[in-house]
């Protein structure tokens, strides 16, 4: 038998650093003992958490998920999802791109709530046109992924609200 | 014979044009953002928004003046979509929810503290916490040891002129 190999990526609002990927996979192959899991940015460059010394993450076949502790950052990813034998030979291999933005959008949550205590700040036609920039690109970002798998123009989109998000006082005071 | 886009294509367009808009925008320098402001990228995810959730709502004809406004608003950025989504799209990102929702604001004023320094609220154990303080010009994050710290019934102030 073989498998038809699919997985599902997750992030939390709360702790956006973590990414969980589950394996969603149909069918059943004997000869599997390993998955490695390949997060590779729009540069080519593989992320891995720290203290890890190689350029995968490993993924215990026995589980089903996997909560890895990856993003310091919003990121956009290709994500390579690699089912192996006992003698490391890769059976089945799957990857797909992924806009990894809940850092941002958390931001932007937290944002407009604090609207909530300063209701006149709306007024204010920098913070209104820096909280559109910030949106658009949070928005812009994802969607260049999940319509057109661009994850180089993603980044250029987290980035710019990346910047702005690390200076709060600046933008959105 | 020229291609005539259905409008849920262009409103497709439209979602992926907008960074190919902004990352040509964060290009230029002296005179970039002037020249370009009535097709500023805010405007075309305005507009593929408004289209999306109206055309969603109701699949009609009678939006394709809004499609074409799209159209004309997108420009060449639109004809680079058109090209990147021939590629195929990426995977979703599935947001995870958090069983215990946190509660906000929580607006409190001196009379609210049990002592001097104490303020005391099962709602906030165990949360991470961001404080907005008026009389200071920046949020300061608690669990550290420069402002406050958690106790088991809340918070604790350490600046002493608080």
């Amino acid at each position: 038998m073989a498998i038809t190999p699919s997985f599902t990526v997750a992030q939390t609002a709360i702790s956006p650093s973590h990414v969980v990927l589950a394996d969603t996979s149909s069918g059943s192959d004997g000869s599997i003992a390993s998955r490695r899991i390949y997060f590779q940015d729009s540069g080519g460059n593989y992320v891995v958490p720290t203290g890890t010394t190689t350029s995968y993450v490993a993924w215990s076949y026995s589980d089903s998920t996997i909560d890895v502790n990856l993003l310091l950052r919003d990121m956009a990813l290709t994500i390579i999802v690699q089912w192996l034998d006992s003698g490391n030979t890769v059976l089945y291999t799957l990857s797909n791109k992924y806009p990894l933005s809940e850092y941002n959008k958390q931001f932007f949550v937290y944002l407009v709530q604090l609207q909530g205590l300063e209701t006149g700040i709306v007024n204010d036609g920098n913070y209104v046109g820096n909280m559109g920039l910030f949106w658009t690109n949070i928005v812009a970002g994802i969607n260049a992924v999940n319509e057109g798998s661009d994850i180089a123009g993603a980044q250029n989109c987290f980035d710019r609200a990346t910047y702005m998000r690390l200076r709060q006082t600046t933008f959105f005071s | 014979m020229p291609t005539v886009y259905t409008i849920q294509e262009i409103i497709d367009q439209g979602k992926m044009s907008v960074s190919f808009s902004l990352n040509d925008k964060s290009k230029m320098n002296l005179f970039g953002g002037a020249v370009t402001t009535n097709k500023s990228p805010q405007v075309i995810q305005m507009v593929t928004d408004a289209l999306d959730w109206g055309y969603t709502g109701n699949t009609s004809e009678s939006y394709r003046g809004m499609a074409n406004y799209l159209v004309w608003l997108m420009g060449i950025f639109g004809l680079n979509a058109i090209n990147q989504m021939s590629g195929g799209g990426g995977g979703t990102v599935i947001p995870i929810p958090v069983s215990s929702s946190g509660q906000f604001p929580i607006v409190i004023d001196s009379s609210n503290f049990s002592t001097a320094t104490e303020y005391n609220d099962t709602r906030i154990v165990g949360k991470d916490l961001t404080l907005d303080i008026k009389e200071i010009p920046t949020t300061l994050k608690a669990g550290g040891t420069d402002f406050a710290v958690y106790i088991a019934t809340g918070v604790q102030v350490l600046i002493p002129w608080f």
